[in-house]
């Protein structure tokens, strides 16, 4: 059976969220600038939640959180050649975590990492699989890790089919949107909009739901799965045209329908493992959605 | 006979340049840093050349441009209903009293995204722009036709002389473009980050075949030899054989399939190739001939049109 991530997600007031900072100048750190002027500025953006995700380097949050009145969960990136935001953890498990080189073995510390921020109840993000290369995480590599709960759809480049590479192997995954912020010009660049309460708790039950989009500008006003029937609904919040080009994507990537309107349609043929939408503006604004997703097909790894 | 304003160009390295910068607390001003931060910020994202625009203020660059070490031209953002870059001189045109930019203030109207001016003063745009040109600058509608301060059409169609128009800059307004360019008017089109706040750093900018001078950029800001960037790189844009031949490349070297839409007179879209180049057949009634190329995640490169000088009338 069909199942759409977003049933019931529209009454929410849907919230500003990223998981992908690096900030503070102390020792260790890898950001540019204090902590404090990196959330001010999120703040003043209009982001409810983030994460300062520094590489293999845990940041307590929470004299920042009062201060700054944002949400901010626990976390750092796992670094090394393979990149993991492990959000919701402060338990920092990479070897050697001083330097960033490769490892020989690369599958069995980042399986532990992954592990062990799901323990905590977290939600492990794969990050920039196409960076700096495409295909950087390679398909033997994605194949060998298991539960982690996300991907990065967008950081710069574009993750969409190492994303759909996972999906295809019936291993249900969320796509995520991330600035990595280091630098001003990263700032805002890519989020996402989560349907959850004010709290971290609700925060973290809807990533894990799915009940979210990635975005670098445009806002999902709908996406209902009626019968075989699935509608999308998308704005720019900045614009008065109203045209877009919707792409939905199936298992392999395939590019199932592609239209340029107001609003799109797909319908269900049967035997897609999964439909997702890109949808972007002639500015290259875009979102992502989650997978409409057959359950007989994909489920979250246990 | 079709003229490619890149011609001989692609061999020099382009300098990435942003004209739309609004920077400085003092009296006047309208930024919200200081204006050394912000040249640092741009210099540290690769930028050689930038000019503090802001509203209805000339800035004096020279302080900065040995500090610096980049092209930095003198110039300020004209400010009514209308916008206009002038760059690359010291004219600066005043503003009549009843139109002047007053955000937040009197003689505002409700427009579809908030408040607009309610006077529009055509002749003063008019002068402004000649006040420019006549003192050897550069200058550029801003933001047309496009939500709170846009230059409405009607306007832009009243006023002549001026030399671009801003295509990027949080919108693509490329459909007044090729309204200006349909009509046998030659100008060329820029983006722009439009800076107020560090969010704005980086988003949209100009790659300029030109030596890293002032005199430099204006000459190859004249001639077309410029391209609007969000992320791509031009490799390659040849007029041969009557056929030309384009080929784009992600920001940091990435080469993957891109949209490549080839688009001519009234906005029609002529042919769209999804590959890692693309090319396209003249068939000699187009009048030109520009191009629109996305990249899957959304990054975007916009060239000049390449142009059949016999149906231009305005160059
Ligand atoms: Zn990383
Ligand atoms: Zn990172
Ligand atoms: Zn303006
Ligand atoms: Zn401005």
């Amino acid at each position: 059976m069909f199942v759409n991530p977003y049933k019931d997600c529209f009454e929410k007031k849907p919230l500003k969220c990223t998981f992908h900072t690096h900030a503070g100048t102390g020792p260790g750190t890898c950001g540019a600038y204090g902590i404090d002027d990196v959330l001010a500025l999120y703040k003043e953006l209009g982001f409810d939640s983030l994460c300062i995700s520094n590489h293999n380097l845990y940041t307590d949050p929470a004299e920042y959180e009062k201060k700054h009145g944002i949400l901010l969960f626990p976390g750092y990136e796992y670094t090394k050649w393979e990149h993991m935001v492990c959000l919701g953890t402060d338990k920092v498990l990479v070897p050697h975590p001083e330097t960033m080189a490769p490892l020989e073995d690369p599958v069995t510390p980042y399986q532990a990492a992954i592990d062990g921020c799901n323990a905590d109840g977290g939600f492990p993000i794969l990050c920039h699989p196409n960076w700096p290369v495409e295909w950087a995480l390679s398909k033997g590599f994605l194949s060998s890790v298991h539960r982690m709960r996300a991907i990065e759809a967008h950081n710069g480049s574009c993750g969409s089919n190492a994303w759909d590479h996972v999906l295809s192997g019936g291993r249900l995954i969320w796509g995520v949107g991330s600035d990595d912020f280091h630098r001003w010009w990263n700032l805002a660049r890519s989020w996402n909009v989560v349907y959850a309460d004010r709290d971290k708790p609700s925060i973290m039950a809807a990533l894990k739901a799915g009940a979210f989009y990635a975005s670098t500008g445009l806002a999902l006003q709908g996406l209902t799965l009626d019968s075989d029937k699935i509608s999308v609904e998308v704005i720019n919040p900045n614009d008065y045209r109203d045209e877009f080009n919707f792409k939905f994507f199936g298992a392999d990537g395939r590019l199932l329908k592609e239209v340029n309107e107001e609003t799109a349609t797909y319908r269900l043929k049967g035997g897609e493992k999964y439909v997702r939408v890109e949808v972007m503006n002639n500015a290259g604004r875009k979102l992502y959605t989650q997978p409409v997703y057959d359950d007989e097909y994909l489920s979250i790894e246990e | 006979m079709f003229i490619n304003p890149y011609a001989g160009r692609l061999d020099i390295k382009p300098v990435k340049s942003n004209f739309h910068i609004h920077a400085g607390t003092g009296p006047g001003t309208c930024g919200a840093y200081e204006i050394e931060p912000v040249i640092e910020a741009y210099r540290d994202c690769g930028y050689g050349a930038l000019c503090i625009s802001n509203h209805n203020l000339l800035t004096d660059p020279a302080p900065y441009r040995e500090k610096y070490g980049i092209a930095l031209l003198q110039g300020y953002e004209y400010t009514t209903r209308e916008h206009l870059l002038c760059l690359g001189s010291p004219a600066f045109t005043p503003i009549p009293q009843d139109v002047i930019f007053r955000p937040g203030r009197d003689g505002l109207e409700e427009g579809p995204f908030g408040p607009v001016h309610r006077k529009r003063n055509v002749e003063n745009l008019q002068k402004a722009i000649d006040d420019c040109k006549s003192a050897g600058g550069y200058s550029i509608i801003c933001h047309p036709d496009c939500h709170v301060w846009g230059v409405s059409r009607d306007v832009i169609d009243a006023v002549g002389g001026y030399d671009a128009i801003e295509i990027l800059n949080g919108l693509n307004t490329s459909d007044t473009y090729d309204h200006i360019l349909s009509k046998g008017l030659l100008k060329w089109c820029t983006g722009s980050d439009d800076f107020h706040r560090w969010w704005h750093l980086g988003v949209c900018w100009n790659m300029i075949y030109g030596e890293p001078t002032e005199a430099g950029i204006l000459e190859a800001m004249r001639s077309g030899a410029m391209y609007v960037s969000k992320g791509l790189s031009l490799q390659r844009l040849e007029l041969s054989d009557g056929r030309i031949h384009v080929k784009v490349m992600g920001g940091d070297g990435f080469e993957g399939d891109m949209e490549y839409k080839f688009i001519g007179k009234d906005g029609r879209v002529l042919k769209v190739t999804n590959d890692t180049e693309a090319s396209y057949r003249i068939k000699g009634n187009e009048a030109y001939v520009r191009l629109d190329v996305t990249s899957p995640e959304g990054w975007k490169l916009i060239t000049q049109p390449v142009y059949d000088d016999a149906f231009f009338t305005e160059k």
